[in-house]
């Protein structure tokens, strides 16, 4: 897929001039606003300080010229050691942003995650706090295949005591991640890969994006389309095409899956009475699957049709282009779905 | 395995016969509370299980006597002994035991999950190496903050396979991060044998693979352990980097309370028995003059009142209310 | 663009249809719902409506022609709109279950369910949850309609079409497909005077070709120059399904009683220019009927519960009265005042006035029209006596109102001239027995009959 070029809805709201920066520079803006703001915040990960400048997408850029290599380490490959360490540090008051560098490679590092940063707090009876951030990136497009190429936003979101967030913009991710740095829970923060070259408008100045707030990303009357990372710009394009035929897409970016904003995607569902939900992650228990069962539970009297998830396909991500495009989700699979409920054909 | 610094072998001869007195009342806390722990677990008192640590009390008093008391420790499932090493309180131990509201995580934790973060005691871990991210990334901090304070990782031989412990390893030799990796080899992970689980021979020289000490004592020692962790801990705190220290101890109950401990013989049980930690103890500051037999054995019966006080706290207090249940969860 | 129009799958089991007869030609305007075509299938002939507005630019499939659902049968476009390719020339061979060929998404997207699945059934209504939810905030039963969805699912745009009409009828029709209707009309043949052998009695087409033929044996001679079929109205056909749907399914038992309203009358009489005065211009029989039925309603509840199929007895909250109010040149609406045990009567009065000015000029809101627990139907003004009113679903319980004249009654063993009215309550004995709709009957004439309850007490 082609890197999308126009700015996202969801026009920026606090003060100050707007930029246009790429999403990987927002990014970053976030990150060094954050550990001038408070020096316990500090950076880790694989290849994050002295590749290419700061990481293998630029995000953590310049950052070990301002922090020095003590906040900004570069790590050996060692998944597991950089989630657990930085989970042991989040626990003795430091803020650790840690990196994994796809999130494919977040299967060594799951104990950590899952069964020390997700619990500790609750194990402990509240008495203990795992401020931690692991950022990844995630998602198709580049022919990277099958081991490089995963969305698996659903791993995390499964598991009790851990904030998944899955921005689309420059502006949510810079928003999100100051969000997310501050927040006394670990979070699962994970970029995509094809989004990091995106623009679009950052204003200049403070602000943050909370945790658990929808975005709404262009209203609509028809069908209720949620999706996630570039599925959000896939669903503006086939609204765009909709519009023509006089099929209005209401396009949520739900922007955090845990805590997920689900009064903002029912209330949109009472409206359409439709609902698309749509990622790159595989459609078969994905996060997808979720949303429309939350849907259901809070407005199964408001469904005028069956609810349906145009995600990718339960195949490992192929590496030749035709392929993998065919693996994941297109704007032609939204128009299709979307045309097809509101024509009463689904 | 010959050390950078070797410990000055007077370090615990300097203890004052009050620290040693104290030690000595840690490890006979240690064990009353677990005999009584079993005790309750047997009359069905406590759900899931627990970890004895009997036996094994010279590794747990011997290293903390060696911290400051804001150095760090992350332990094991095996965990009341370093949380009563480290100063905790045995009526939240117990109360937790029994799954009470007034228990160190309020009824939410249980036996594997006892953490004293007051203590930076940083929790029982009820996953298999679990603990040694959290004592590296807790030096990370403590590295981060130009704190003097050390972490302590204590895990079992059993963890000695786990994959982490050569990440952790790796990444604390080569920051020099200030940790001490503390093996209690209690000679079996379960059912397995050390000496058939563990390749290469003593665990200590491993440490060799990262460039950083390995030392090797008898943990049923208190002496030998404290001399060990006190030179290892300094030289951290000095800020020379990890070490590993292991420990050759015993378990002398079962893996838990239900083991059917079919995979060891009991002439194997009595042989470390002779050389049991506390009598050692007992008898050396016998010797030394620091405690007369009846006062050893006074203050063996106050450390059982303790235990039957806590019992009675635990027993008394609240089960924690069901509207719990959703708090301190945060997503 | 040109929109296909499609084989629609008409049931659960359904793999093809026949086309019986196209009502409209190639080059003929089309408004989009408007009645297209007509369908058998194995169970029934059903009308399908056009899917679009334009014009009906080609029929790919003549009657009589048998194809699977979802083959394209014709197309519409804009009447200016060049039809590009041609349509294919043949159905294409889908066997049970074929993939669809027209709109279908980019890859399937659903399994679907079990499209003809073990159980057979095929007669279920589907009816969609906001469809469900909507019918049962107008007091409809979704279940009588007819869906537009996929496998005939009733949508939400189907129940608020019906809500559009919501209606009450003063006496039972003829059940009968619409193609036996269409049939009939074009013979002049009398439908009541067919036997019905489809479900619930309903007259088929085949039954209308016997009729015929047994007319045609007995040599009469050949009907008149054959009458142009105008297609039934939307509302005409909801309406009609309604009251089909309500004669099927409830128990209903019609109660007669004759009551005397002299009092009433005089009540009435003094009561309106006092009403006058406070600003209500007319006090109609209506309005007291709509209070006493109010009263006795609160004191016998169980006229108001109403039958869920499958699951029980709903007793609504409120006593809300429905009163049927004829349009011209045809149909009926129902608004509905609500409350009518606890508000006054003036404020009941005041609001009928205003509610049968706005049903008249065709201003009623829907939600002037929902809600009602209970109606009543008055042909007194066409100089009825009694009859039997069919009752309105989900409601059990309808009162019809006969003409109100002076009539000779025996008072007191003296001959006098009273003012009589015959009230015909007709129940669902589903929901509630004789005894106690007799009950109710009885104390709904008492309160009129001692008219002054109807002020308040």
């Amino acid at each position: 897929m082609a890197v999308p070029t126009a700015p996202a809805a969801g026009a920026p709201s606090a003060g100050g001039t707007v930029r246009h920066l790429t999403y990987a520079e927002a990014l970053n803006e976030a990150l060094r606003e954050e550990m001038r703001r408070d020096p316990s915040v500090f950076v880790m990960g694989e290849d994050v300080a002295v590749w290419g400048g700061g990481g293998v997408f630029g995000v953590t850029r310049g950052l070990v010229e301002e922090f020095g290599p003590e906040r900004v380490r570069d790590t050996p490959i060692s998944e597991e050691a950089i989630a657990a360490v930085a989970v042991g540090a989040a626990l003795t008051g430091s803020r650790p942003v840690a990196e994994i560098m796809y999130v494919d490679f977040m299967g060594l590092a799951m104990d950590p995650i899952a069964n020390q940063a997700a619990k500790l707090r609750y194990m402990f009876g509240g008495k203990a706090r795992v401020p931690v951030v692991i950022r990844a990136q995630e998602g198709a497009g580049r022919g990277n295949a099958a081991q490089h190429s995963q969305s698996l936003e659903a791993w995390f979101c499964h598991i009790p005591g851990l904030k998944v967030v899955t921005p689309s913009t420059p502006y949510d991710a810079k928003g999100l991640l100051k969000a997310a740095i501050r927040d006394d829970n670990p979070v699962i923060f994970l970029e995509h890969k094809v989004l990091y070259g995106l623009r679009g408008p950052v204003p200049e100045g403070e602000y943050t994006v909370p945790l658990g707030v929808a975005d709404v990303k262009r209203e609509g009357r028809h069908v209720t389309v949620v999706g996630i990372h570039t599925m959000v710009h896939k669903a503006l394009q086939a609204a765009e095409q909709l519009a023509a035929e006089g099929i209005e897409l209401e396009v949520i970016d739900p922007r955090t899956l845990v805590p997920l904003d689900e009064e903002t995607i029912v209330n949109s569902v009472r409206k359409t009475g439709r609902l698309i939900v749509s990622h790159e992650a595989y459609r078969n228990a994905g996060y997808g699957a979720e949303i429309v069962s939350r849907v259901v539970e809070a407005a199964f009297d408001y469904l005028d049709a069956p609810p349906q998830r145009v995600c990718a396909r339960d195949v490992p991500v192929p590496y030749a282009a035709p392929l993998e495009q065919a693996a994941l989700p297109q704007v032609a699979d939204l128009v299709a779905t979307a045309r097809a409920l509101v024509r009463k054909e689904l | 395995m010959s050390l950078a610094t070797d410990p000055q072998p007077s370090a615990a001869a300097q203890l004052s016969p009050e620290r040693l007195r104290e030690a000595y009342r840690l490890m006979l806390a240690i064990r009353r509370f677990d005999e009584r722990a079993l005790e309750l677990y047997r009359a069905g008192e406590i759900r899931g299980t627990t970890h004895p640590y009997i036996g094994m009390e010279a590794v747990a008093v011997g290293v903390c006597s060696a911290l400051e008391p804001d150095d760090y420790v992350s332990s094991t499932h095996r965990g009341h002994g370093h949380t009563i090493a480290k100063g905790g309180d045995m009526r939240r131990m117990m109360a937790e035991l029994l799954g009470r509201a007034t228990g160190y995580c309020g009824g939410k934790g249980g036996s594997m999950h006892i953490a004293d973060m007051e203590r930076n005691m940083l929790g029982a871990n009820g996953i298999v190496g679990g603990g040694m991210g959290l004592a590296t990334g807790a030096a990370l901090t403590a590295k981060l903050r130009g704190a003097r304070q050390v972490a302590i990782c204590f895990f079992g031989d059993g963890a000695l396979n786990q994959g982490i412990l050569h990440e952790v390893s790796n990444l604390a030799a080569i920051w020099q991060l200030p940790v001490v990796y503390v093996c209690e080899n209690n000679q079996y992970a379960m059912s397995a044998r050390a000496d058939w689980s563990v390749a290469g021979g003593d665990p200590a020289g491993r440490a060799r693979a990262y460039g950083i000490p390995g030392v090797t004592v008898d943990g049923m020692d208190f002496f030998a352990v404290y001399d060990a962790a006190s030179a290892l801990v300094a030289r951290a705190r000095r800020g020379e980097g990890p070490a590993y220290l292991v420990c050759d101890t015993y378990r002398y109950h079962g893996h838990h309370a239900g083991d059917p401990l079919n995979y060891r013989d009991r002439a194997e049980v009595e042989r470390w028995r002779r050389h049991d930690p506390i009598e050692r103890l007992r008898r050396a500051l016998v010797e030394r003059g620091v405690l007369s037999a009846a006062e050893a054995d006074a203050l063996d019966q106050q450390v059982q009142a303790a235990v039957e006080d806590a019992v009675a706290f635990a027993k008394s207090s609240p089960e924690p209310s069901v509207d719990q249940l959703m708090t301190d969860i945060y997503a | 663009m040109a929109t296909p129009v499609t084989m629609p799958v008409l049931g659960l089991t359904m793999e093809e249809g026949t086309i019986a007869q196209w009502l409209k030609r190639e080059g003929e305007p089309v408004e989009k719902d408007e009645p297209l075509l007509l369908v058998e299938t194995d169970k029934a002939t059903v009308e399908v409506p056009a899917p679009a507005s334009g014009v009906l630019r080609r029929i790919v499939v003549p009657p009589g022609q048998t194809v699977p659902v979802k083959t394209v049968i014709a197309e519409i476009a804009a009447p200016d709109e060049p039809v590009a390719a041609p349509p294919p020339s043949a159905p294409p061979a889908a066997g049970p279950g074929g993939a669809p060929q027209v709109a279908a998404p980019a890859r399937p997207l659903t399994p679907g369910p079990a499209a003809a699945g073990g159980d057979g059934g095929g007669s279920r209504v589907f009816v969609s949850p906001r469809a469900r939810r909507r019918a049962r905030e107008l007091g409809l039963d979704p279940t009588t309609l007819r869906g537009s969805g996929p496998r005939g699912r009733v949508v939400e745009e189907d129940v608020l079409a019906a809500a559009a009409v919501i209606t009450t009828a003063p006496a039972e029709r003829v059940l009968a497909t619409p193609l036996a209707r269409k049939l009939a009309e074009e013979h002049g043949l009398d439908l009541a005077a067919v036997a019905g052998s489809g479900p619930g009695g309903r007259i088929t087409q085949d039954d209308v070709r016997r009729a015929l033929e047994e007319r045609a044996a007995v040599a009469a001679p050949p009907p008149a120059a054959q009458a142009p079929v105008a297609p039934l109205s939307r509302l005409r056909r909801l309406t009609a399904e309604r009251m089909a749907a309500s004669a099927r399914s409830v128990a209903r038992v019609t109660l007669h009683l004759e009551a005397d309203f002299t009092e009433a009358a005089r009540f009435r009489q003094q009561l309106a220019p006092e009403f006058a005065r406070l600003g209500v211009p007319r006090l109609p029989w209506d309005a007291l009927l709509v209070k006493a039925a109010g009263l006795a309603l609160a004191e016998h509840p169980r006229l108001l519960a109403q039958w869920v199929e499958g699951a029980g007895l709903r007793q609504p909250s409120g006593v809300h009265v429905g009163v049927a109010v004829a349009l011209e040149p045809e149909g009926l609406v129902v608004p509905v005042l609500r409350d009518a045990d606890t508000r006054s009567l003036r404020a009941l009065t005041a609001d009928l006035l205003t509610l049968v000015e706005k049903a008249r000029a065709g201003r009623l809101l829907p939600d002037e029209m929902q809600g009602g627990t209970f109606t009543i139907t008055n042909l007194g003004a066409y100089r009825i006596d009694g009859f039997t009113p069919i009752i309105n679903p989900p409601e059990t319980a309808i009162l019809g109102v006969g003409r109100i004249a002076d009539q000779p009654a025996v008072v007191d063993g003296q001959l006098a001239i009273r003012t009589r009215c015959t009230l015909s309550l007709s129940f669902d004995h589903r929901v509630v027995d004789g005894a106690p709709a007799a009950a109710f009957l009885r104390r709904l004439a008492e309160l009129l009959e001692r008219p002054y309850a109807l002020l308040g007490i």
